[in-house]
């Protein structure tokens, strides 16, 4: 193709000049050009041969680059496929031991949590402040604690086991049962108990506050029983001391224990206070007996001898004296008042007796038959109180169920309560009643008997005329 | 073995029992001691009462013979009224029934205090009852119903307090009662022994005069 344009070229040139000059020339100068352009076509042919060569040799460097890119690409496919593979298995790896660590924080967290809340109510708490620090450092969120921490964890609770196996004497500060800061002596006795002393000698048990850092004195005291073993104990004499095993429970039971008779009483209702009034009659009325009969003795064995010895001398003046003198015996009064009718038939005499006898019975029985009727009322009473109390259980119930039993314990308490009470006053009554009537018995068969032995002693006398003798004598 | 089991049972049942099983002992002992003491001496009397002319008749022996001879009563009733009777029939009938009054009051004696004991232990009895229970309500107002071991407590005191007042009660008036028929027996026999006494010396007396 080439050629033909160059041939198409040069005829067109040769042409022209063909036309300019003549055809030698022009025959000529064409086999110039021919020749020139045999030289330029083989010139051109030679560069063009070697720039094939060239481009030859380069393809071949390419080529050759080529497929050496290509094997070093290979090969770092492999290594990263390899990799890849790496990476799966490690980032597998790394899941697995995330739950594992997660597993061990939580553990950690949960246990110090727990110590928290243990250390919270524990007595040793006062004794270590530095352990909220401890655990607060612990509880950090969002930060796994360590190894220090876990190692500190473990020491508060070693410490704490320890402090469980421990008493421990020292002197420290604690609220007092008034909310004062108060200084005393304190035993600590495992984790269990806690006890102080006061200078002045008051005892009691602590409690850790709700805050768990301070120690507050327990309400109520413990009773003397206790009081004893316990100041021995602080004396280091004892080796026993009180603990309460139920961390807690027992204290709040022994303030409960103590409280007062007014809210005993209280618990049991309105109806306490007929049942204390009966009971408070009654022992008037029993102590008044007593005073009256301890005045008026019965065993007046000494003084009957010797009023028996004096009427059978016939000393009458100096007898109604004596029985004036000895009237605290009523057997004397009866006497007293046998004299005057002295001389008489026997039954003017044995009349005037009974009439004597007659006058001090009311005085010796007074109020016993009262007492028998309060010692009867009394547990009626109770008895009426326990119904009443039944009453208010059983309203409380239609009206809340009974899913609340402590709803119902105030109308049960005042059944119990109004009961113990009537059953505690009655029993005292009804044995002082017995034995004040035993007593009362006592004295008038002595009475009954001494007047009848009087009456013989007349008799023998002569004191007592038969009837014949009085109407002879009117 | 066995015994000291059965002592360790019984103290332990007396401590589930409260303090209220003290008063109850302490009533049971004296409940039983004077019922023991009454019988034996109403047995012993029995054994040595005499008819009203043997009496008499021993009466005018020695006088130690005599008293060592004859039931207590007999010879309390024989001396006093032997010492103090006089010529009038009616005031020597008087005067023995006032001495009979005394001793049948001496023969009533302790009676009646063994059945008001008997009387009382029941009451005692439900006075634990009542105690317990209130343990038990306290203990519920405390710890609610779970804790049964405290409940039991209570509930113990007052189930152990009532059997044991009911245990001294019964008896108690069995015994009571057995004690006070015996005693109307004896009275009836004072009686009968008086009637023969005044018969015999009132016979004398006249044949005295």
């Amino acid at each position: 193709m080439k050629h033909a344009i160059h041939t198409l070229i040069i005829f067109m040139a040769l042409t022209a000049g063909a036309q300019a000059q003549g055809w030698d020339d022009t025959s000529k100068a064409v086999n110039i050009m021919v020749a020139e352009a045999g030289q330029n076509a083989a010139k051109t042919k030679a560069i063009i041969a070697e720039e094939k060569k060239a481009v030859g040799s380069e393809k071949g460097t390419l080529k050759r680059s080529i497929s050496e890119k290509q094997s070093r690409f290979n090969q770092l496919k492999a290594q990263y496929d390899k990799l890849l593979e790496r990476e799966a298995a490690l980032n597998e790896e790394l899941a697995a031991q995330a739950h594992e660590l997660k597993t061990i924080d939580g553990t950690i967290r949960t246990s110090a949590k727990q110590a928290r809340d243990y250390f919270h109510e524990s007595l040793t708490t006062p004794e270590h402040p530095e352990r909220a620090e401890v655990l607060a450092q612990v509880l950090q969120p969002e930060k796994f604690p360590g190894l220090e921490g876990i190692r500190n964890l473990l020491t508060l609770y070693l410490d704490e086991m320890a402090a469980s196996g421990s008493v421990v004497r020292r002197s420290g500060d604690f609220i007092g049962t008034d909310g004062m800061d108060k200084n005393g002596e304190l035993v600590r006795i495992g984790t269990f108990t806690e006890a102080y002393r006061l200078k002045d000698g008051t005892l009691g048990f602590l409690r850790p506050t709700s805050e768990g850092t301070k120690l507050m004195a327990v309400q109520g005291e413990p009773g003397w029983t206790l009081s004893g073993i316990m100041n021995d104990f602080f004396d280091g004499k004892g080796t026993v001391f009180p603990v309460d095993i139920s961390n807690g429970a027992a204290f709040a039971r022994l303030a409960q224990e103590q409280k007062g008779v007014w809210e005993w009483l209280g618990a049991g209702g309105l109806l306490v206070w007929p049942i204390i009034l009966v009971g408070v009659v009654a022992m008037a009325l029993v102590i008044e007996r007593f005073y009256a009969l301890s005045k008026l003795r019965g065993t007046s064995d000494r003084n009957m001898n010797k009023i028996l010895q004096m009427v059978s001398k016939g000393e009458w003046k100096q007898c109604r004296e004596f029985c004036r003198e000895q009237s605290r015996f009523p057997t004397c009064r009866i006497i007293g008042h046998t004299l005057k009718y002295m001389g008489n038939t026997r039954e003017i005499i044995e009349n005037a007796f009974q009439e004597g006898l007659l006058k001090e019975l009311p005085m010796l029985e007074r109020f016993l038959p009262t007492l028998n009727v309060l010692a009867a009322v009394a547990p009626l009473l109770g008895l009426l109180g326990t119904v009443t109390g039944m009453i208010n259980t059983f309203q409380v119930i239609t009206l809340y169920g009974t899913g609340d039993p402590r709803m119902m314990s105030g109308g049960i308490s005042e059944a119990l309560v109004t009961t113990q009470l009537g059953l505690a006053v009655a029993v005292p009554i009804m044995i002082l009643h017995h034995v004040l009537e035993r007593r009362v018995d006592t004295i008038i068969g002595d009475m009954e008997e001494k007047g009848t032995g009087f009456a013989v002693a007349l008799m023998k006398k002569g004191q007592i005329k038969k009837r014949e003798e009085l109407d002879a004598a009117a | 073995m066995l015994q000291h089991n059965l002592i360790e049972r019984m103290v332990e049942h007396f401590q589930a029992g409260g303090e209220i099983m003290i008063p109850l002992m302490f009533l049971s002992l004296l409940m039983w001691t004077l019922a023991i003491v009454k019988s034996i001496r109403f047995l012993r009397e029995r054994k040595r009462e005499r008819g009203a002319s043997q009496c008499l008749e021993m009466f005018r022996g020695e006088a130690s013979v005599c008293k060592a001879g004859l039931a207590q009563w007999q010879w309390d009733i024989l001396s006093q009224y032997m010492n103090e009777r006089c010529e009038d029939p009616e005031l020597n009938r008087d005067m023995l029934e006032a001495i009979r009054m005394r001793q049948e009051f001496k023969a009533m004696r302790y009676i009646g205090t063994i059945l008001i004991l008997a009387a009382i232990a029941p009451l005692l009895g439900l006075l634990g009852t009542v105690t317990g229970m209130i343990t038990t309500f306290d203990v519920i107002s405390e710890f609610g119903t779970g804790n049964a071991r405290a409940l039991a407590s209570g509930i113990s005191e007052a189930l152990v307090t009532t059997q044991s007042g009911l245990v001294v009660a019964v008896p108690g008036l069995l015994l009571g009662g057995l004690l006070f028929r015996r005693a109307e027996k004896l009275k009836a026999r004072m009686e009968l022994f008086c009637i023969g006494l005044q018969e015999h010396t009132d016979g004398i007396a006249t044949a005295g005069e």
